[in-house]
């Protein structure tokens, strides 16, 4: 019967393909239960060494060093030949790259400002309203799904 | 339409109006928030702890431990025990080789080898 490789066995014994150091199925079950049996061991002394340290943190609540940081996701890349699949933007942080970070917000907000009023929004009352120099106001909701009913979609 | 759209929206997203947005924002809570979840072992928060350097890699393995309820195992099995000093987990680099003389047969002569298979996990 093959022996099974352990490094407490023999200490010159290689590691498994995997990696990791190999053990046989016997010692494995001793160096188990020692370790269970160590655990209290580590919890007092974890406690002992670290426990007045994080209750003091948690008690006085404060986080020195927390700021907010603004980032926002650019464009995806196009795709290419070398990599055809979908890639995400990579992030411009506002803190490095101001103008980028403002740039973009605005898109999105455009975007965003763009789906929600223009779909809503009825051409012959725009253009009567440009027609009198008025500027664009934003209309509440309730009146978009009014107009919507007659208005054509665009 | 859409020139007008731009220019309200010029208007209301500039660098200083992000700028004092970010700096007005309650820091106070948000820390709040983060302590707690760390306390409750959600990685995020933790991820920001640990990035901050506000508390001792010891302290964050504590937080860690003290989730696990005493029924329950920490680190037994010997082949998770190798993981684990291959990777100078927080438990081994504050715990574990604190009291690895304190181990019995043959844990502590498996530690030991392991620890001169990967030295790493001595770095404190």
């Amino acid at each position: 019967m093959e022996m099974e490789p352990c490094l407490l066995c023999d200490v010159n014994s290689v590691p498994l393909a995997s990696g990791e150091a190999p053990i046989c199925g016997s010692h494995r079950q001793q160096a188990h239960a020692a370790f269970e049996a160590a655990e209290p061991i580590l919890r007092t002394h974890l406690e002992q060494a670290y426990g007045a340290e994080l209750d003091e943190w948690v008690r006085q609540g404060v986080l020195h060093g927390l700021t907010w940081h603004l980032e926002v996701r650019d464009h995806p890349p196009a795709p290419t030949r070398a990599v055809p699949w979908p890639q995400p933007g990579r992030l411009v942080h506002f803190a490095n790259d101001r103008d980028s970070v403002v740039r973009l917000v605005r898109e999105r907000v455009l975007k965003a400002f763009e789906e929600e009023v223009i779909p809503h929004y009825p051409i012959g009352r725009f253009a009567s309203e440009r027609r009198r120099g008025t500027l664009l106001v934003l209309r509440p909701r309730r009146c978009a799904k009014r107009w919507s009913a007659w208005s054509p979609s665009w | 339409m859409r020139e007008a759209l731009e220019r309200l929206v010029a208007e209301l997203v500039t660098v200083d109006r992000l700028s004092a947005a970010l700096r007005s924002l309650p820091v106070d809570a948000a820390a709040r928030t983060i302590i707690d979840g760390t306390v409750e072992g959600i990685a995020e928060p933790e991820g920001v702890v640990a990035a901050l350097g506000v508390l001792s890699s010891g302290a964050l393995t504590l937080a860690f431990v003290r989730q696990v309820s005493a029924g329950e195992s920490i680190l037994v099995d010997p082949v998770e025990v190798s993981e684990q000093v291959q990777g100078g987990s927080g438990e081994f680099i504050y715990g574990w080789w604190e009291i690895r003389t304190g181990l019995a047969e043959p844990a502590r002569q498996w530690v030991e080898l392991l620890e001169g298979r990967f030295p790493k996990a001595r770095r404190r």
